[in-house]
């Protein structure tokens, strides 16, 4: 992965692996995002409560969460499509709330399955770890999202 | 005397909605959010300068929380959606 800052915006450049990665990561998603499964932790996590009481959260929730979504979807849609034509991405300033967003979006459902705790990267876990690779993926993420923050400011 | 408490509790109730209690925006500190990011995204929503929104990423990470905005309970719910879109963990209550 290769980031510089030029004349029109952010140009960002995967390798072939990252981006079939986050491709795939940027899809499931979309699906898990779409699924509206309020048990889940991670659905509770980017959709949080804004009030201490339960019927101020829901009152509220009925009009930000459709609000939420749609961007959630917009965010991920621009990602998505941006992957499609190839590994050299150009990102230009209106894109780039989106990329963040969307990168955080990933890295809050990934940490969140993940359950960590303190380390912004991840930290380190044994190779043989089953969730090695997510954990991996997740300290990618955050490289990634770090490095665009770098650049821009 | 009854005609005299109804024209005096109009005021009253007048006085109530123009002095209401503002509501405060609590930002809460979370494990997974780059501190980096956390700045950035305070200086998009609310407009505040980098050294005003680190000082307040700073205060989100050591302290555990931060009160980072109070204004109309309007206003406040706009910018508690535009944080939650950006994934941070933003809850609204009213000054006490």
């Amino acid at each position: 992965m290769k980031i510089k800052k030029d004349s029109a915006g952010i140009k960002l450049e995967l390798l072939e692996g990252e981006r079939d990665i986050l491709t795939q990561l940027i899809d499931d998603f979309r699906e898990f995002v779409m699924s509206e499964d309020n048990t889940d932790p991670a659905v509770a996590r980017l959709f949080p409560s804004a009030y201490k009481e339960s019927e101020e959260s829901a009152e509220f929730r009925k009009y930000s969460e459709p609000a939420l979504r749609e961007t959630k979807e917009r965010d991920s849609a621009l990602i998505r499509a941006a992957l499609e034509r190839g590994n050299a991405i150009q990102i230009s300033d209106s894109e780039i709330d989106s990329w963040l967003r969307g990168l955080n979006d990933l890295r809050l459902t990934l940490g969140t399955r993940l359950e960590v705790t303190g380390d912004e990267y991840g930290g380190e876990i044994p190779d043989d770890d089953p969730r090695s690779f997510l954990y991996s993926l997740y300290g990618w993420l955050g490289w990634l999202q770090g490095s665009l923050l770098e650049v821009e400011f | 005397m009854s005609n005299l408490s109804t024209i005096v509790a109009e005021p009253e109730l007048d006085l109530q909605v123009g002095l209401a209690k503002p509501w405060n925006i609590i930002v809460w500190n979370d494990p997974i959010n780059l501190m980096t990011y956390v700045t950035r995204v305070f200086m998009t929503v609310f407009g505040y300068s980098k050294e005003k929104s680190e000082r307040l990423m700073m205060e989100v990470h050591n302290d555990g929380k931060s009160l980072v905005a109070t204004g109309a309970r309007e206003a406040m719910e706009h910018s508690v959606t535009r944080l939650h879109e950006f994934g941070l963990w933003a809850t609204l209550e009213q000054s006490s």
